[in-house]
């Protein structure tokens, strides 16, 4: 069979290419394919070409399956602008964003975010690849992936404290590239708040609800800190999911890798090593625990994961990123435990169907409510 | 095979969706560019693409080892460019240049090689800063340090010296099969079946 030898192929002719000692192939295909990476400027040209693809575009649609990510779905208010605009969608909007949508049908969230600058102005991040300079001349680009500031311009700024929020609200998602390189993922309904760029002594932001952190380390060694309502999390380098929605009075720490330190407000202190979750609440004394981080990790990845959680607390996550409220026949439904993993691009109904397939529950849909009974 | 790759196959066999992002960030814009090779400057290789990666994607294929799917990948975007060429009876030029000029699928199978060749050295450079790359491709190139030097208005000794750490790493990964670099983690509990425990 002909394919059968290309990856060895592949192999031999990139050893030519790299290794003089090894010019000659016996087979005369490679022999002349080598010839013609010799021209100048040929490597570098087909590697250009190669690269000239935007894979993450293609990616993003795959993953969205026929649920095409379109502005159309943000409202027709948000695409009327657009076109007028023209430009990378710097939209005014209202503070109320809840009410952006008026839904026909129930949809999945959609990579979107609201940036807030310090000087007021509100921007509406969307999966357009752009960049614009803010007032302090920081440069910002967003793509398909999420924003990111360019850390090699204008890290000498005389506006320091320039703080930024991205706010992420229900039905949503979004990434950040930080100016020190590190990454956040950003839940639905979930707020960060962060400096354009860090000063010299320490890198901290603020986040209400959930995110994921690769923190990027530090040359200076100089400790990152995310600051939650319950205290913060003190980092050197490392990766972690947070969760702390205000409305559940209660703060959430998995690491992933490296080690963190929790500070609560109380200023009892806590080691965290991987796998580790602290939880905090209100009402009762911290708890240190080992888990697998997958379950509260899973978001990032485009997949909900559970095990063995309570139905109120699975649809809870299930409300804040399909627009959708739930209402429940009775309080023991809530309690019924479930395990289960699914991508996030799939519609509601495939989750109906599994948790109806269950026989323990009915699920009534109306609109984008649902009524869940015993 | 690494350990990395496994759990990349692993990734792309059960449909996982980090693993799906490495394939796309690491082949797409070869496979592209092998089908653009094929069609010529038509503007469809993108869609052509696609089709076979989410065919892929939607299917129960596995793949045994990394070489059998990029095997895989690229004689399906080589079936389908060709699907699309016969399909398209506009293109008959083409189409003539295809099938007269000696275009056989020996051809096609040599610059699915060539682009592999490319993707595979584009993930080793990728690690390379800035000017040992320049310095790399200018010197696979076949040209001299002199040269290099003039070009880049750098030394000589530091052409040489960044030449020869640039080679290391290629030498370095050549010995791992030049695999796919990935930094993924392996799901350890796998239960998808959703189940009510009570």
């Amino acid at each position: 069979m002909l394919w059968n030898d290309f990856v060895t192929k592949v192999n031999e002719l990139l050893n030519i290419v790299i290794d003089p000692t090894q010019r000659k192939s016996a087979d005369k295909h490679l022999n002349i394919l080598y010839e013609s990476t010799r021209q100048e400027g040929y490597l570098c040209k087909k590697i250009h070409q190669q690269e000239s693809y935007d894979h993450d575009k293609a990616y993003n649609k795959l993953i969205a399956g026929k649920h095409k990510i379109t502005w159309l779905r943000i409202g027709s208010v948000a695409a009327g602008v657009l076109l007028i605009t023209g430009i990378w969608g710097i939209l005014k909007l209202s503070k109320d964003y809840e009410k952006l949508e008026v839904p026909t049908q129930i949809t999945y969230g959609i990579h979107r975010a609201f940036l807030r600058t310090d000087d007021g102005r509100e921007i509406l991040l969307s999966q357009e690849k752009n960049t614009i300079t803010d007032k302090a001349g920081v440069k910002v680009h967003t793509d398909s992936t999420g924003l990111h500031y360019n850390s090699e311009v204008g890290t000498e700024m005389i506006f320091r404290e320039h703080i930024n929020t991205l706010i992420v609200p229900r039905v949503s998602e979004f990434m950040i590239t930080l100016s020190d390189g590190t990454k956040v993922w950003i839940n639905s309904e979930s707020e960060l708040k962060y400096p354009t760029t860090f000063d010299d002594k320490n890198r901290k932001v603020e986040i209400k609800g959930e995110a994921y952190f690769e923190v990027a380390k530090c040359k200076e060694g100089r400790s990152f800190i995310v600051q939650t309502a319950y205290g913060s999390i003190t980092v050197l380098g490392t990766e972690f999911a947070v969760r702390s929605y205000e409305d559940k009075n209660e703060w959430i720490t998995t690491l992933v890798n490296g080690e963190v330190k929790c500070t609560l407000n109380s200023g009892e202190e806590f080691l965290l090593n991987p796998n580790d979750q602290l939880i905090v609440t209100n009402d009762k004394s911290p708890l240190l625990r080992e888990v697998n981080p997958i379950y509260w990790t899973g978001w990032r990845e485009g997949v909900f994961i559970f095990q063995e959680e309570r139905l109120e607390d699975i649809m809870e996550q299930l409300s804040r990123w399909y627009d959708v409220y739930i209402f429940y026949g009775n309080d023991t439904v809530k309690n019924l435990h479930f395990s289960g993993d699914l991508s996030r691009y799939e519609s509601i109904e495939t989750f109906i169907e599994l948790f109806e397939r269950s026989k323990a529950v009915k699920i009534e849909k109306n609109g984008n409510v649902l009524v869940i009974n015993r | 095979m690494s350990i990395d790759d496994n759990k990349f196959l692993e990734g792309i066999n059960q449909k996982r969706a980090n693993a799906w992002k490495e394939l796309y960030n690491s082949f797409y814009g070869a496979l592209c560019n092998y089908s653009r090779g094929i069609i010529g400057n038509e503007g469809n290789e993108e869609d052509l693409v696609q089709e076979c990666l989410i065919s892929i994607w939607k299917s129960e294929l596995y793949f045994q080892d990394i070489k059998a799917l990029s095997t895989y990948l690229y004689r399906s975007v080589h079936n389908n460019s060709l699907k699309f060429l016969r399909d398209r009876q506009v293109i008959k030029k083409r189409m003539n240049d295809y099938f007269q000029d000696n275009i056989t699928e020996e051809t096609d199978l040599y610059s699915a090689i060539e682009e592999e060749m490319i993707r595979k050295l584009r993930n080793v450079i990728a690690e390379l800063p800035e000017q040992r790359r320049k310095i790399l491709l200018m010197s696979l190139e076949g040209n001299t340090m002199q040269r290099i030097s003039e070009v880049l208005n750098i030394s000589i000794n530091t052409v040489k010296t960044q030449k020869k750490r640039a080679y290391a790493l290629l030498k370095e990964r050549l010995k791992k099969d030049l695999s796919i670099i990935l930094t993924l983690y392996l799901r350890k509990n796998q239960n998808y079946i959703c189940s009510n425990i009570l």
